[in-house]
Formats: C-alpha cells, structure tokens, sequence
C-alpha cells in the first residue's frame, strides 16, 4: 500500500489522540479548554475523513477501520448536540470514549485504503451505514449518561431525549438494510447474525421507551434495559463482525 | 452461530402461531392509538403488524418460494450449466466480471526470463529491463517446478489470470494448474499448432487463426472491426488476434490437428491495459509436455513468446527465453451472470441488480472467479407489498413519534 497515506492516516490518528489527552489534562484547569481540546480531535478526525473520501473516491465507509473513525469523528459533535438537549457534561467520559474508539484505528485495523466490494456498490450503502453509525454514537452517549444516572448525579430523562433522538436512524439504518438486502440478496430478510443482533438493538431501545412511558419511577430498571441495549449494539457492531463465531452475509466488514 | 437456529424456530408451525398473535395485537394497539388519535404511534404499530403479515405470507408455507431448485438452496452454477426451478428451466450462459482499473502500481510488468527448468534450481538472472515499463529486474530463482519472485514486493503478483481449462477431448493428457500466487509453472512447447478464437458467447464473435496477415476480429452482428491484437511467436510468426475487453477461448491444439482444450481468457480486464498470461503445463506418458505463454500489451502488437525453452527432459534450447507479462489481478467491480430461460429469454443478474422471472427475483448471492461460478438465489415473495408499505409506516411513525417528543419537551422546558 501507499506509505504516505499510511503515515498521514496514522498522522491524524496520532494528533487526535494527543488532542484528547490534552483535554483530560486541561479538564482540571478549565472545561471550555477540555471542551476544545475535544473538538480540535473530532474535527482532526473529519479532515481524515474527508482525505479518504478524496482519495477513495466515496463516503470511507468499507470496513471496520472506516466505520470506527467514523464513529470517532463523529462523537464528539454528536456528544455537544446531547449536552445541549440534556444540560449533561461529560468531558472526562468523552475523552475516555474518543481515546478508546481510537484505540482500534491505530493498533487493530489497517488503514488501507481497498477498493470497494461489488457488493457495496449500493446507493443505500451510504445511508444505511451513516444511519447506523449516528444512532450508534447517540447510543455511546446515552450509554455514558446512563452511568451518570445509575450514580444518581443525573435524571433517566437525559437518557430518554438521546434514545429518541437515535431511534429514528437506527430504525431508517434497519429498514434501508432490509431494502438493500432485497435487492442484493433476494431477501429483505436472510437471518443474518448481524441483522438479527441489529432488530435486537431495535427491540432493546425499544422496550427501554414502552418502559419508560408504563412505569415512568422505575428509572434504575429502565436504565439497565438501556444498557442491555448498549451491550447489544456492541455486540452488533465488533463482536459479529470480528468473532468468527458469526458467519453470515455480513462478513466483508470485517 | 445461532442465525440457522433463530431461522428454524421463527419459521416453525408454533412461531407462526405466535407471530399471527403478535400481528393481531400489534393491529389491537394500532386501532387504540388511532382512536386516541395518537397517529404516529398507530403508524408505527400498523407497521409492525404489516411486517408481520408480508413476512408470513412471503414465507414458503403460503406462496414464497426461496432457493433453486433442485437444491432448494443457493445454487451454485457454473458456465454451460442448467437449473430448475420448477417448470422453469435456467442455464447460465456466461459470467461477465467488470475490473476496476489498473492503478500504477498495478500494472503489467514484462519480464524476459533468461531460462528455466523443472528440473532442481535454475537462476534465471539477468532479466532485460522492458523499454516503456519502469521494472528494475531482480532475478528468479527456479524451486523445484516452479517460479518463484524472490522479490515479492517488487513484482506483486498476488495472482494472475487464471484461466479455468476444460477440455472437450483430452486425448490421454493431465493438466496441471499453472498460474497461482506467486508461482509459475514450467513452460515449454510441443505444440505445433496454437490459436485463439474468440468466441462472444451470444454473438458469434468468431475468427479464423491460420492466416499469416493479422487477422482483425469482426464482430459477426454489425460487421465492425474491434480492437484486435496479434501476436507474433518466436519465429515472428502470428498466432492470435483477441478483441480486448472480452472474454476469448484460447485453442490450443495437439500435433495432430486435434483441438486439446481451450481455455476461457479475460482480456483487458483493467481497462488500461489489455495482458494476459497464459502458461500451461501438460503431462502425458510420464512427459511434461507443454506450456505457452501469450502477452498482449495495450492495444498494440507486441512480442510473443511460444516458448521452445527445451525439446527433451534434460536438453535446454539456448534460446529459450520467455516473455511473460505479468497481470496483477485487479478487484473486480461487479459480476454478471448471464442467463437465458426455456422460451430463450435473456436476463442478466449482477450484484445489486436483481432479474426478474416468472415471478421470481434472481440474485447473485456469492461468486467465484477463478472457479466462473455464481451462486443464484431465486425468491418469490407473495408479502413483498405488505412488507414496503410496513417498512414506510413504521419508519414515518417512528421519525414523527421521536420529533413531536422532543419537540413537546423542548415546549415544556420552555
């Protein structure tokens, strides 16, 4: 593979990092530094990003290592867009989030840059995939604020505005595979590891919400089903693709 | 681990029970929430429960009908090869397989080899460099029967063209397969006769091979001249036209006239440049008989190598040099299944892009190159609308359930 992009793709990688190691440093002087510090990573991230769209000629969306700086770029904007629908600030988890989303970019996967499967070649490709990964990193947040509440030092409500502001797209993610699947597969269902984890994710939020709505005081309870959800996406989104255990149709991604 | 088992129980007499359950109070919650005008909410449960329907009547008890027959699964098929599918007779006529373009560093290298053997370690050194081509020969040395890169990273030959070889009369000769990863069998020649035709399966794309002029394929439809390249053997004598971009049969024949095999050849699969190798290895009565190589560099004619490398076991022909080009097998963009129907109908299959049949959806499933197989998955599905019109109700009613949500807690905190 090409050296250069190698080393500019871990470039990037690298000075993300030490963006987020400066932001749990400065989080004891001041947050607004720790704050910056955090988007100064996502937006080192985004430039990434957008140099492998240049060079790959399309949305870098083909395997894991995409899919996870994708989801690291986009942490940290969709964690601003939930501080300001919930009043919820979790520098210190973020930057413990970003650092472990960027953990499997520099030490488990290959930035190179593949040409894309015939099977990818899909105008629902992108969306299917942007879907999931919007919904997965509102789901990382809700995750982190869970945790919050389960210390009692936040309200479940917080948790509830992140799961429905994800739904929408991970249901969209859910019903645009179904599509896709028809037209690539010849089923809009095919009993795939990795759609069948995927309705369970779906069915998890789901009964977190039917939980919330039926017995609005039992917030603990309601937090556990929403990180029962939160094993299942990660279930969903690393195991399936990276145990081996799964054989299934979505195998390329790996 | 567990989607098979999933599959089983969900398809079961007893799921289907449960899911028609399901369905009914899916429909129950929907009517109550339309009552209490609570639209979205209705929306996504009417969604629900129209899933539930298509998928039941989709599945094979009702009216769907999944796999091919005779397997009643993925099928896989070969070229040439016939499936059933009820009274519907299908036969894949031919695999199309579309490349990416050869990036830079993909591209051919010719390399001339000095001389070679199967017998013990020859090293063939030095190798000329090719005019137009920026390759600094390394050298090879000769394992045991085969060739091999020393310098792997230089050359790169993950895998070249690897022709699937049939053979219509063998004539008593084994066949061994010669191109793989990195490695090259001997070649020789005892052919006394080699040509090319090229054959568009469908269009009768067919030209002679004996003539001493280059011979320009003509396509039998439109009587155009395509693209064609001659190449000139050792004696500077020319063997083989072949039209670039499409799939040729390269003839070989025996001493005595008879056609020994041919092999189905990919052809400017790039796009860029239009090589190919072909190095065969043939045994009979304890003889390693034959090889041939063939290069074709873009679109013009260039140097051909029918190798005399050696006329007996251990008498090497001085002479002998080879030139191999070398083609770095390219990702492939997207493969077609060509297939045509009892009553002559022509349908072509590719990836994302499902045919439809007698009521059937046709789709590619899995593909192998080397092998030219596809595995085909025919589907009827008699619940397709219901599960569409489930997919938008539930997909709107959850959109506007979560919007008025955050929109009514925003006025609330307001």
């Amino acid at each position: 593979m090409n050296l250069g992009y190698f080393m500019a793709t871990y470039m990037f990688i690298c000075l993300a990092a030490v963006f987020a190691v400066v932001s749990l440093i400065c989080l004891a002087a001041k947050s607004s530094r720790a704050s910056s510090a955090l988007w100064a990573a996502s937006v080192v991230l985004m430039v990434d990003v957008v140099c492998r769209a240049f060079i790959e000629n399309g949305l870098p969306l083909r395997d894991m290592f995409d899919v996870f700086l994708i989801l690291a770029a986009l942490y940290i904007p969709a964690g601003d867009l939930c501080r300001k629908l919930t009043g919820q600030t979790t520098i210190f988890a973020d930057a413990i989030v970003q650092l472990l989303l960027l953990c499997p970019l520099a030490f488990a996967f290959s930035p190179e840059a593949k040409p894309i499967a015939p099977i990818l070649r899909s105008n629902l490709f992108a969306p299917h995939v942007l879907c999931y990964m919007l919904a997965y990193v509102l789901l990382f947040k809700a995750a982190v604020i869970s945790s919050k509440v389960l210390r009692g030092i936040a309200a479940a409500e917080a948790v509830d505005k992140i799961v429905v502001l994800a739904m929408p797209f991970m249901t969209a993610g859910l019903l645009l595979g179904a599509v896709w699947g028809k037209r690539a597969w010849g089923d809009w269902w095919n009993w795939d590891p990795k759609e069948l984890w995927s309705l369970a994710c779906w069915c998890v939020y789901f009964a977190y919400l039917h939980f919330r709505i039926a017995m609005p005081a039992k917030q603990k309870t309601a937090i556990v089903i929403s990180l029962a959800g939160f094993a299942c996406v990660i279930l969903t989104l690393v195991w399936v693709n990276l145990s081996g255990s799964f054989v299934g149709l979505h195998n390329y991604a790996g | 681990m567990g989607a098979d088992r999933a599959a089983e129980i969900f398809n079961s007499s007893f799921a289907g029970v449960c899911w028609c359950i399901l369905g009914f109070m899916f429909l129950f919650v929907a009517a109550g929430n339309l009552i209490r005008r609570k639209l979205f909410i209705a929306a996504v449960h009417l969604g629900c429960a129209a899933i539930i329907i298509g998928g039941l009547l989709g599945s094979e008890r009702v009216c769907g009908w999944r796999g091919l027959a005779p397997a009643r699964a993925w099928t896989e098929l070969r070229e040439g090869q016939t499936a059933k599918l009820g009274d519907i007779v299908m036969k894949l006529r031919n695999i199309r397989v579309e490349y990416y373009p050869v990036a830079h560093s993909m591209l051919a290298w010719k390399i001339y080899l000095e001389t070679c053997s199967d017998k013990g370690e020859v090293r063939l050194t030095p190798v000329r460099n090719v005019d137009n081509l920026p390759v600094a020969m390394k050298g090879f040395v000769i394992p045991g029967r085969k060739i091999m890169c020393e310098k792997f990273d230089w050359i790169l030959p993950d895998s070249f063209t690897l022709p699937q070889l049939i053979w219509p009369n063998n004539a008593g000769w084994e066949y061994e397969p010669l191109v793989k990863n990195r490695q090259i069998d001997i070649v020789s020649n005892m052919f006394t006769h080699l040509s090319a035709t090229i054959e568009k399966f469908y269009d009768n794309l067919r030209f002679d091979i004996n003539s001493n002029e280059q011979i320009m394929a003509i396509d039998s439809d439109d009587g155009r001249v395509n693209r064609a390249v001659s190449l000139v053997d050792a004696n500077g004598r020319k063997h083989y036209v072949f039209s670039p971009g499409e799939t040729v049969r390269l003839n070989v024949f025996g001493q005595d006239g008879r056609m020994l095999m041919y092999l189905p050849v990919g052809v400017n699969r790039g796009g860029r440049a239009s090589p190919f190798a072909v190095i065969l290895r043939l045994r009979r009565d304890g003889t390693v008989m034959t090889g041939v190589t063939a290069a074709v560099e873009n679109d013009r004619q260039v140097r051909f190598s029918l190798l005399p490398l050696y006329e007996t076991e251990q008498q090497w022909i001085s002479d002998g040099r080879a030139g191999l080009l070398f083609r770095l097998e390219q990702p492939e963009k997207q493969v077609f299944a060509e297939c045509v129907f009892d009553d002559e109908k022509f349908v072509r299959i590719g990836i994302n892009r499902p045919a439809g049949y007698g009521g059937y959806d046709f789709t590619i499933s899995d593909y192998d190159i080397d092998g030219m197989s596809v595995k085909i998955f025919a589907r009827r599905n008699c619940g397709i609308f219901w599960v569409w019109s489930g997919f938008v109700l539930l997909g709107a009613g959850v959109t506007g359930w979560c919007v008025l949500k955050l929109l009514n807690r925003r006025r609330a905190a307001a």
